[in-house]
């Protein structure tokens, strides 16, 4: 699926759609004035609410919607030479594009300028916010902003059908990207000349980025980013691949090995995907994230390998994959409680002795079933002949 | 250039002990305590944020990784990061430093403890990377530090590094000719029918089989001005103006597509401009405003949103910046990342050039 227009009538409803329901939570929390701030490091490891609001992935230092409860929102863009494309591409179309020196000034100056100098002001910018601006807001301002990121955070969380659109086609792509990996991926290649391939084949397909790790050895410890290693057969191939696709990361997470895998790297991986279909079982809308791991665990726990459960022999059970942020994981310690329309990547990958480190996780979608899988096909322990 | 910044780093990575000796990071470490002594330091610490990591870390542990590092008054440093450790079994074979250690709470804790496990119970402790820090990171360390004297290095450290070591020079030539096979690939796609997505796209993949490790690109996909790749489409424009960043070893050169910036160009005239501006002690406005006066009128603003460039290594936008009314002096054995887009205008140019700080004159740096 190619996504190609800005003027896609569905985009347009679905940002529309956001500014109402972002003016319904401002009513709710006594907001007259939102500060949606993003800076140019678009990640899906932190928030970038400007971004949100337009559907604009600026090159520039620093973004920010201005959006009133009561008035027409403006979009405030960073450099001035990237002005022709943000207004192309931005749902909110009144841009104003202003050097990065400039950027607090002109957001100060709009503010007095169109009399919202007294509202009530929150923002929102997560945590790639330089702390300097942090710091700048109440002078620039005149008040102390209340933070917005949760309420930011949780209106992304159920996602729209332009999300829903944008995510299906990353994991189309994701999915092929995975398909041409255990087409290509053969012994005496390196490993970064396997991901960088595989890197430029998904941007082939239309994603502008793709996070991803790549790693092979005969008992692996962890994944992590490619190096010069000269796969080999027996190598266990683990790829985390996450294209992105206006902006929506979703994330697969796979394991193959160079060759026929042995009984016991079949009997282990099947442990982790019972983990990971007990895990979406129990993940329904009102269920903790805290149970959800607990469900995850179990038959890891009950094959023996509950030493293994914790860091630093896995990372986290899961996040979102909403807003470019990982908020939620699905951890025992986030104390988020799951909500119909989220989505969320949910990976039990980890280290196992018997046989290395082991990567089995799917994007799903919480409904009332529980965590139903985005993919075609739920991940296999793949053999590369 | 501003260019849209990837999601993580995620190239090949690797620590190339030919590049990279371990002396070379054992020399660096005692010339910082030699210049911690010199400013009365008992120690220092070097933040990291772990979104967006810079050189500052990685200019002593040779790992760009989120934490932070702890250089103390003599031995080696200590290198912590947050989170659970998974990482840290990859993370030992990149660096050289080997007290390395991961917390889930914040780091302050950590390094006060360390502090004291090395008997420094009280004193001045630099610190490098408040800008990176959050309000609860900054808040964290200034409780758990709350026994000592803590003091603003980030300047000092900045110039402390500015002039590049010669195997700093030889990662940026490195990096260099990465950023030319990739330029050329992404032009002979151009060159064979290609759009200029295509030869974006192209640039993108040569770079990364060369072994980038982190990678910027723009081109003039649609219209005059330069754009990240967003989506495949557009259509093929009358030329093409490619431009790309590479990192490789956490090292960062630029290129651009020479049928961009050939000398005659606006942008070609503008970039020799800049060079011959060039010497120890000249104000970086002055480089700027060398280019800017050889430029056409219609051209300059343009060509200023896009920035002029700055000083490279570690980073692409290292100290100092190439704009009008810098008053700050290049130093001999800078590396500057010069460019020029003269995107306004019927003949849309770029150029682009690595220039090495000479005592009188700039140089040029060559790909290896």
């Amino acid at each position: 699926m190619t996504i190609v227009s800005a003027r896609d009538p569905l985009r347009l409803q679905s940002y529309a759609a956001r500014i109402e329901r972002t003016r319904e939570q401002m009513r709710t929390a006594g907001i007259d004035l939102l500060i949606a701030y993003g800076n140019n490091r678009h990640s899906f490891i932190a928030m970038n609410p400007g971004w949100w609001l337009t559907g604009f992935k600026q090159v520039g230092e620093h973004i920010a919607v201005l959006l009133p409860i009561d008035d027409e929102p403006l979009f405030i863009i960073t450099p001035k030479w990237d002005r022709e494309r943000a207004e192309e591409r931005s749902a909110i179309p009144n841009v104003i594009a202003c050097e990065p020196a400039e950027f607090l000034d002109t957001v100060k100056a709009e503010i007095a300028g169109r009399g919202w100098a007294r509202a009530r002001t929150a923002v929102s910018g997560g945590l790639q916010m330089p702390r300097y601006l942090r710091e700048s807001w109440p002078a620039a301002l005149g008040q102390e902003p209340t933070n917005a990121d949760q309420m930011m955070s949780d209106l992304a969380k159920v996602r729209d059908d332009w999300s829903l659109k944008c995510t299906m086609a990353a994991v189309e792509i994701a999915e092929k990207g995975y398909a041409r990996l255990l087409e290509t991926a053969r012994p005496g290649m390196m490993e970064h000349h396997v991901a960088g391939e595989l890197e430029a084949y998904v941007r082939s397909l239309g994603a502008e980025d793709n996070f991803q790790l790549l790693s092979a050895s005969q008992h692996n410890r962890s994944v992590h980013m490619p190096t010069n290693r000269v796969l080999q057969q027996g190598d266990i191939l683990l790829g985390e691949i996450t294209p992105a696709v206006e902006g929506e990361y979703i994330q697969i997470c796979r394991t193959a090995v160079f060759g026929k895998p042995t009984a016991l790297q079949q009997e282990k991986f099947a442990m982790l995907d019972e983990a990971l279909r007990s895990g979406m079982a129990a993940a329904r809308p009102g269920v903790s994230t805290a149970d959800v791991v607990a469900a995850m665990n179990e038959p890891i726990i009950r094959a023996g390998y509950e030493k293994y459960t914790v860091p630093p022999y896995m990372r986290t059970r899961g996040h979102s994959m909403s807003l470019g942020s990982m908020d939620p994981e699905i951890s025992t310690f986030s104390g988020h409680i799951l909500v119909k329309g989220s989505v969320f990547v949910m990976h039990p990958n980890q280290y196992i002795p018997d046989t290395g480190y082991f990567m089995c996780g799917e994007p799903v979608i919480i409904t009332d079933e529980g965590a139903k899988p985005l993919t075609s096909r739920m991940g296999e322990l793949g053999s590369i002949l | 250039m501003d260019a849209m910044i990837t999601v993580l780093e995620r190239g090949f990575t690797w620590w190339d002990r030919s590049v990279f000796p371990r002396d070379e990071f054992e020399e660096r470490t005692r010339a910082v305590q030699a210049a911690m002594r010199g400013a009365g330091l008992d120690a220092l610490v070097i933040w990291s944020q772990s979104y967006h990591t810079n050189g500052d870390l990685a200019f002593l542990s040779g790992w760009p990784m989120g934490g932070a590092l702890l250089v103390t008054g003599d031995g080696e440093p200590a290198m912590f990061s947050p989170g659970g450790g998974r990482e840290q079994y990859f993370a030992r074979m990149q660096t050289w430093v080997e007290d390395m250690r991961s917390t889930p709470a914040g780091l302050g804790g950590i390094i006060a403890q360390t502090l004291d496990e090395k008997g420094i119970m009280a004193g001045r402790v630099g610190i490098v990377g408040y800008d990176q820090m959050s309000a609860g990171a900054l808040n964290d360390l200034k409780e758990k530090l709350s026994g000592y004297e803590l003091v603003d290095f980030g300047t000092a450290y900045s110039a402390f590094r500015a002039p590049k070591r010669a195997r700093e020079l030889l990662a940026i030539r490195n990096s260099l000719t990465i950023a030319r096979k990739a330029v050329e690939a992404g032009q002979a796609i151009y060159d064979a029918g290609g759009s200029n997505t295509d030869a974006l796209v192209e640039a993108e993949r040569v770079a990364r089989l060369e072994g980038m490790r982190d990678f910027r690109g723009l081109a003039n996909i649609a219209g005059s001005q330069l754009r990240p790749f967003e989506r495949l489409g557009g259509a093929r424009q009358p030329s093409l103006l490619l431009w790309v960043g590479i990192d490789c070893h956490g090292y960062w050169a630029h290129a651009s597509n020479a049928a961009a910036g050939r000398p005659d160009s606006a942008a070609g005239r503008a970039l020799a401009a800049m060079i011959s501006a060039i010497s120890h002690g000249v104000a970086a406005g002055d480089v700027a405003k060398a280019g800017l006066d050889a430029l056409p009128e219609e051209l300059r603003d343009n060509a200023l949103s896009y920035g002029l460039g700055a000083a490279a290594g570690l980073s692409l936008n290292e100290a100092p910046a190439i704009t009008p009314g810098n008053d700050e002096k290049l130093e001999e054995g800078q590396v500057l990342a010069l460019h020029c887009c003269a995107s306004g205008g019927d003949e849309p140019s770029l150029a682009s050039a690595m220039v090495l700080v000479g005592q009188d004159s700039g140089e040029l740096v060559e790909a290896r």
